[in-house]
């Protein structure tokens, strides 16, 4: 009898050991937590905030209701975040790709936070549809590919671009537009076969690619840290409109659907043209470009009875307070949206003063203001205008607690701007 | 001639500029103020004026000039009942050899011509098919001899008194069995046609000797050159022009004076209150004898007051002033790790701004030792620009004084300037962003970029091009400081 009470006992010890209740954090944790054994509790693995850096490949776009949506890269964690500004300033952001999709359990205790997933979102770009729903192009650096993030109401949809071949990474640089039906339009670097590529998307979910420019072995892979070397404007006839670097060459050059085809044209013969390029469409439904030029200065182009007039909006040579000459690199992180007044903004870094600066071409003076002096900040400019607004978008650098540098997002609006035409990064 | 050494001194920002600077055409107007009196000087001892001789021959060679070329016109005549006739020709005894003898403050030049040997066609008429003769004709040597002193007020030999020529009489004669029945009065009339064309080309070859010879001395003109800096508003000239009374031919040798200077119009990347450089201004050296003693076949002495000319003078062009995009490479991953190496690229590119003066002074040499100049720069501005996210961004700006000392080597092969000293008098951190060095650490560490900086700058200066007169082409050279003055040693050329 006294044996078997203990046999009782033990079992009971035993069961209790093994109970979930004995279990780091209960032995289970909901979808979108991951067990901090530490703490002994589940914790999101994204949290609601947006993340502290914030502000990479920025693209904006402004809805139907004048809400401002956003899409970046975050070094944080490697994800791509979708976001809106609220009424009163505040973001909000959404973790839409990165997140690891399975998290051991336990989570391993010396694992420092974040909980990485596939490092996505690098040259995210952005646009809404009629129904104000948003789709956006990025490029997946783990798995070298192009993905394409859209929402409907019933959520996030990803899919990974198809691809013709299937023999290296696929994506670097993309820029995105979406046509009048809403179909998406890609434009991309191919780094395996070393090309400028542009994909379209048609009802049915059919993809076709098209070969624009490259090709050629003397073209480099787009590095890692590229800006924004491609811009992909569809035009107010459907017509797809490329502005992009010859990666070979350092020739800045359009490219554009015509009866024939596909048509190439050199601008600026370069070198060193285009490092950075930025596009939108003008008050008559034509791409207009800024670029920077080899000898520093900012350049815009735009279409003048059917040729391309060219200004050159930031000039790399300025005077300092004491009234002598410097230069300065000008135009780097371009963005280019138009007001009602038919002007185009440039929103630039000043890499001299590491400002953000706006130059308003007005045919005249293009006065330059600058609209941040609280640097470094001007990296990675977005802009986008609908009705009354012009946003803009940039990163301020800052190192956190931890002395890494990150992006701070920080959202401007500028007077003048009451037109239709968009920005499309 | 060319004063390329002068040049490089003055165009060693353009060394640094990888795009160097942009040459323009020269100012015909030199204004005066800023030419000095005895800027440079050239001196060949009388025992090395007989290199003049080979010097210049060469030249002529390398030009396809010198020789003593007659041109005959077409020949046509009768001859019993035939008609001949002979085209036109060109025939040249090329240049043999070509000696310079010193006399007192005159030079003796003698050439000799080679003995040439050639052959015409001659065609006659009628007949089918076309007669034709071989007509021979035999050139012996030539000579010539005339004296040369420098002209009156012009920096330039001349002749003192006609030119002698000596000529042996031609040899002309036709093939054997040519059907003309009285050769003779083809053969008489060539040589009277070569005595005529003797006479003729007489006149124009000793004046390409004597071109060549004074080219081979040094005294064939003038050195312009014009540029522009990065900021295409200024200008920088430069004129070296023989004095008018500058030519001395005695028992010492020839000696010629060169008046010379920079000069152009201010840029606004430069200090605006820069004035005008003062021009060279120490007197002539004359006496070039070597501190070793060793022979040399060329002697040129420079004031330093040019070198210091040309620097202030490009600094106030602007091309002194390097850009971002132009700017110089430097890596900076040791000295500011909290950006370099983990945020932004390793090297970073600095932007150079010279915000005041410039000063050059030759220092005192030792026998045997490197030559050394002195260089201040004061209130240069720096701009150190990070790659980072895929652009460039202004991350350090300072201001600092830096005095050097470049030492040029007189013992190697291809001279180049190296640093020798460099010190930062003053720095002043104008700018900062996005670096963790603090601002103590930072000037140490600002002070070791300068250091960095500098020796980069000068070890990017290309050897200097020692282009002399062709006297003094050989590949031995010496240098010494002497006088307030820097002299080169120049040996012939000794193939």
């Amino acid at each position: 009898m006294k044996a078997l009470a203990l046999l009782a006992l033990l079992i009971s010890a035993a069961a209790a050991a093994c109970s979930s209740s004995a279990l780091p954090c209960g032995g289970f944790c909901p979808t979108g937590e991951y067990c901090n054994s530490e703490e002994n509790r589940c914790l999101p693995i994204r949290p609601d905030a947006c993340p502290e850096d914030l502000g990479r490949y920025l693209s904006l776009a402004i809805d139907s209701g004048g809400r401002l949506w956003f899409s970046s890269y975050t070094e944080s964690y490697g994800d791509l975040v979708v976001g809106v500004e609220n009424p009163d300033g505040t973001l909000q952001c959404d973790y839409v790709d990165g997140r690891p999709a399975q998290v051991p359990y336990p989570f391993p205790s010396q694992t420092p936070p974040p909980i990485q997933g596939d490092d996505v979102g690098r040259w995210s770009s952005l646009a809404l549809d009629a129904g104000d729903r948003p789709h956006v192009a990025y490029f997946d650096s783990t798995h070298g590919t192009l993905k394409l993030a859209e929402r409907d109401d019933a959520g996030w949809h990803i899919a990974t671009l198809p691809e013709i071949e299937d023999d290296g990474g696929f994506g670097r640089g993309a820029s995105f537009a979406l046509d009048s039906a809403g179909q998406p339009r890609v434009a991309y670097y191919h780094d395996a076969r070393r090309e400028l590529r542009l994909a379209r998307r048609f009802a049915g979910g059919r993809w076709e690619f098209e070969v624009v420019d490259g090709g050629s072995e003397v073209w480099p892979a787009l590095a890692i840290d590229a800006a924004r070397p491609i811009r992909l404007i569809v035009d107010s006839r459907d017509r797809e409109w490329l502005a992009y670097r010859d990666q070979a060459s350092g020739a800045l050059k359009i490219a554009g659907q015509e009866p024939s085809g596909l048509s190439r044209w050199e601008l600026d013969p370069g070198p060193d043209a285009g490092a950075f390029v930025c596009a939108a469409r003008d008050p008559a439904g034509n791409m207009a470009l800024a670029y920077t030029a080899r000898d520093g200065s900012l350049r815009y182009a735009a279409n003048r009875s059917g040729a391309l007039q060219f200004v050159t909006a930031l000039s790399g040579w300025a005077a300092d307070e004491s009234g002598r000459l410097r230069q300065a690199p000008a135009g780097q992180h371009c963005a280019l949206a138009f007001g009602s007044d038919g002007r185009p903004r440039i929103a630039v870094l000043d890499a001299a003063r590491l400002a953000l600066r706006v130059v308003t071409l007005d045919g005249a003076k293009n006065p330059a203001e600058t609209l941040d002096a609280e640097g470094p900040v001007g990296f990675f400019n977005a802009m986008a205008s609908r009705e009354s607004e012009i946003r803009a978008g940039s990163c301020r650098l800052q190192r956190n607690a931890s002395g890494q540098l990150v992006c701070q997002l920080r959202l401007y609006r500028i007077p003048g701007g009451t037109g239709k035409g968009g920005a499309t990064p | 001639m060319r004063f390329l050494f002068v040049i490089w001194l003055a165009l060693a920002a353009c060394e640094l500029q990888p795009s160097g600077c942009e040459p323009v055409g020269s100012d015909p107007q030199v204004p005066s103020p800023s030419m000095g009196e005895a800027a440079a000087e050239y001196f060949i001892p009388r025992p090395s004026l007989v290199e003049l001789g080979p010097a210049a021959q060469r030249l002529l060679a390398e030009a396809g000039s010198g020789s003593l070329c007659l041109t005959l016109p077409p020949i046509e005549g009768t001859s019993g009942d035939l008609d001949f006739r002979v085209d036109g020709s060109r025939l040249c005894q090329p240049l043999k050899t070509l000696s310079v003898g010193p006399q007192s403050r005159r030079l003796e030049v003698a050439a000799e011509f080679d003995t040439l040997d050639s052959s015409l066609m001659v065609a006659i008429h009628p007949g089918d098919p076309v007669k034709t003769c071989q007509l021979r004709i035999r050139l012996p040597s030539t000579r010539l001899r005339v004296d040369l002193e420098p002209a009156a007020g012009e920096p330039r030999l001349v002749p003192a008194a006609e030119a002698i020529w000596e000529a042996g009489g031609a040899e002309v004669s036709l093939s054997d069995r040519c059907p003309l029945p009285a050769p003779g009065d083809l053969t008489g009339e060539v040589v009277q046609r070569i005595e005529s064309a003797l006479a003729e080309a007489a006149r124009p070859t000793a004046e390409a000797l004597i071109d060549g010879i004074q080219k081979a001395a040094g005294l064939a003109g003038t050195a312009r050159g014009a540029w522009t800096g990065p900021a295409s508003d200024g200008r920088l000239d430069f004129a070296l022009l023989p004095a008018a009374n500058g030519l001395t031919l005695d028992d010492a040798g020839l000696h010629l004076l060169f008046s010379g200077g920079f000069y152009g119009s201010p840029s606004a990347c430069a200090p605006i209150d820069l004035l005008p450089w003062p021009p060279a201004s120490s007197a002539p050296l004359w006496d070039f004898s070597p501190a070793g003693g060793q022979s040399f076949a060329l002697g040129v002495s420079l004031d330093p007051a040019l070198a210091a000319q040309a620097l202030g003078e490009a600094l106030r062009a602007g091309l002194l002033c390097r850009p971002a995009v132009q700017g110089m490479t430097l890596p900076l991953d040791d000295l500011l790790p909290s950006l370099f190496g983990s945020f932004a690229d390793p090297a970073a590119r600095v932007a150079i701004w010279p915000g005041g003066p410039v000063t050059v002074s030759l220092l005192p040499s030792r026998p045997e030792s490197p030559i050394r100049f002195s260089v201040g720069f004061q209130k240069l501005e720096l701009d150190v620009f990070a790659r980072l996210l895929g652009g460039e961004a202004r991350i350090l700006a300072l201001d600092v004084d830096v005095a050097a000392e470049l030492a040029l080597d007189p013992n190697a092969t291809a001279p180049r300037f190296s640093l020798a000293e460099e010190t930062a008098t003053r720095i002043e951190i104008r700018h900062s962003a996005l670096l963790s060095e603090g601002a103590g650490d930072l000037r140490t560490r600002a002070a070791a970029l300068i250091q960095r900086l500098a020796g980069l700058a000068v070890a990017e200066l290309s050897p200097l091009p020692w282009e002399a007169p062709e006297v003094g082409r050989g590949s031995r050279m010496a240098m010494e400081a002497r006088k307030g003055r820097l002299v080169f040693f120049f040996d012939a050329y000794r193939p």
